[in-house]
């Protein structure tokens, strides 16, 4: 065995990779439990891929054969119902993980110098996964499969001088059809997950790798000091468990509440003549779609949203504070829950009716322009804020090399 | 910390868990409580398929039926000739008990569909289960296809309703049976790892 290592090594670094990025790669001591989320969104989407694999196999991508078969891969096709529950579920899985983790980078100054790359390599595949998951909701060609794809693709007509022709380029007809359906098939299975989101996390893994992992002091640890550990074994069995743990939830629903994230109308045939009563996207795109309606012209809604993710990139020059961690920063620790809190509720905002009444008396569109004001006034104040916000550490000051 | 987190993990899955239920009662109409519990089993599915091949089957097909190995049931009507009388297509029933509510919520749908025919004031027929069929005002193209007159009109509803149930999702009974299994070994395997995470642990805290 250790001829044949060695015979490899001599032509191949193994060794010097396994080394670095595995058995050799320090990491805090003090990394909490918010810290296995990256893994477990990796362990996920590897889930995705596995589970893609087989469905493609026996999934036919054609307007007039793709909602057929996929009830052939619920009835004829061995576990073809597991294979599938397992790959519609997931994602709720990996957006959950997603946010949890970028969630837990917001809080403890993550995106700050020196890890802006990994920062914003992550929102690339934070963006890419959107994609991903909104071009594989088109695949089943159920009801809310065709019209959230109609619904999402009329936005880019909200774009200046080019955007009807534009719609029309990415829709590949003048209408949701079945040059859409290849369309977002191919990008779905080959392009996206396998040359966008596994390269990203390559880069992902490698700037992590070059500056290290954030803590929850957010200090800069020297590295031969006693307070860096090895990756292996400790962070491995760290992680293995945890993962293992947010498997048993995750199959949970896939056996027992398969339908709680599947919407019921998209049990029925796409039908470009009859729109369904409502029309809701998935649970992880609703805060931003509740950003989307709160801007009452169709353009202004469509930068909304898209800032509301573009802002997040800013976060490295918009926080000035001396310190990372929201830990010793009470100012930026109440602030960043009320952040989260406004984003929950701005999902509440997407999954109801504009008109309807919401649980505090207001309608809904206007609790949700109230919720997009406090979601970009979070980062708006944050330079003015973030520079006059008591921070103090047992330690002093995080960037006094600056 | 980790007694926190471990609510936190709690707290968020009861909140997804109350959340779709909620959902679910905005899109579809909470659950109407003047129907007594549903009773899902194979006895009460087997009565409602005497009940469709006689009522329903004239009209609407199951192209996704897999009984005995059959490729599934075609409606005896013409589809063509069935748009012409009623103005529309007759939907396939296959996944109709999944396409209107999450688990028994779709077969409550049907069976309110199925009892709540009424003609309002100028003499039209018309449906309270507000909802896909009714397009939000009450019109439905299909004639009440049970007789509410008839004694055991409320037992054909619900049997009918849980046969639909039945081929909207015929891997239910495995699914379910299989996944205790996968839950105790996902929960053992969690727990020999957790305890190997305290093993390996177990120095560095000491320091």
């Amino acid at each position: 065995m250790a001829v044949i290592i060695d015979w490899i090594d001599k032509r191949i670094p193994v060794r010097d990779f396994v080394e670095k990025h595995v058995t050799g790669y320090p990491t805090p001591k003090n990394l909490s439990y918010w810290w296995n989320f990256g893994s477990l969104a990796g362990a996920f989407f590897a889930v995705q891929v596995i589970t893609g694999v087989w469905l493609t196999m026996y999934y036919k991508p054609d307007s007039a054969l793709a909602f057929d078969s996929v009830q052939h891969i619920m009835r004829d096709v061995y576990w073809g119902w597991l294979i599938r529950y397992l790959h519609a579920i997931g994602p709720t899985a990996i957006f959950f993980t997603i946010y949890v983790h970028m969630g837990r980078g917001l809080y403890y100054g993550s995106y700050r110098r020196p890890r802006e790359l990994l920062w914003w390599i992550g929102l690339l595949i934070f963006l890419s996964f959107m994609a991903e998951a909104f071009m594989g909701y088109l695949l089943p060609w159920g009801q809310m499969s065709f019209w959230g794809a109609t619904v999402i693709t009329n936005l880019f007509t909200a774009i200046p001088v080019v955007g009807s022709e534009l719609t029309i380029w990415l829709r590949g007809d003048f209408a949701v059809g079945d040059a859409t359906l290849t369309r977002f098939f191919s990008l779905h299975t080959t392009f996206i997950p396998l040359g966008v989101i596994a390269a990203l996390l390559v880069l992902h893994l490698s700037a992590l790798h070059r500056v290290g992992s954030n803590n929850p002091d957010g200090r800069d640890i020297d590295k031969k000091s006693g307070d860096m550990i090895p990756f292996a074994p400790y962070f491995i069995t760290k992680d293995l468990w945890f993962v293992f743990l947010f498997f048993t939830i995750f199959l949970w629903l896939v056996f027992f509440k398969p339908d709680l994230f599947l919407e019921p109308v998209n049990n029925e045939p796409a039908n470009p003549l009859k729109t369904p009563l409502h029309i809701v996207p998935e649970w992880y795109f609703l805060p931003f779609y509740a950003i989307l309606r709160s801007i009452p012209s169709k353009l202004g809604g469509v930068i909304a949203m898209g800032g509301s993710i573009f802002i997040l990139a800013l976060l490295p020059w918009l926080d000035r504070a001396p310190l990372r961690s929201a830990r010793y920063r009470p100012v930026k620790r109440v602030l960043t829950w009320a952040f989260f809190i406004n984003f929950i509720l701005l999902g509440y905002v997407g999954m109801n009716a504009p008109d309807a009444a919401s649980f505090i008396g207001l309608k809904i569109k206007h609790l949700g322009m109230i919720l997009t004001f406090f979601y970009f006034m979070y980062f708006i104040t944050m330079p003015f804020v973030s520079s006059k916000e008591p921070a103090r550490s047992p330690w002093g000051e995080d960037f006094k090399e600056r | 910390m980790r007694t926190l987190f471990f609510i936190f993990i709690l707290l968020a899955l009861i909140a997804t868990l109350s959340l779709s239920e909620f959902a679910a009662s905005v899109a579809f109409g909470q659950p109407d409580e003047t129907y007594q519990e549903m009773d899902t089993g194979v006895e009460a599915a087997s009565r409602g398929k005497a009940v469709f091949m006689e009522a329903c089957n004239s009209c609407h097909g199951l192209k996704y039926l897999r009984e005995d190995g059959s490729p599934g049931l075609r409606p005896i009507m013409d589809p063509g000739a069935a748009k012409e009388a009623f103005g529309v297509e007759p939907p396939d029933l296959s996944l109709m008990a999944s396409a209107r509510g999450r688990g028994k919520t779709g077969a409550r749908y049907i069976q309110r569909l199925l009892t709540t025919y009424y003609t309002d004031e100028d003499g039209r027929v018309k449906n309270r289960a507000f909802g896909e069929e009714t397009q939000g005002d009450g019109t439905i193209a299909m004639p009440q296809p049970l007789n509410p007159n008839a004694p055991d009109f409320d037992k054909k509803t619900h049997d009918v309703a849980v046969f639909l149930l039945h081929v909207a999702s015929p891997e239910t009974q495995e699914r379910r049976s299989i996944g205790t299994y996968v839950l105790i070994y996902m929960a053992v395997l969690t727990a020999l790892l957790y305890a190997l995470n305290k093993a390996t642990w177990k120095e560095i805290k000491k320091k």
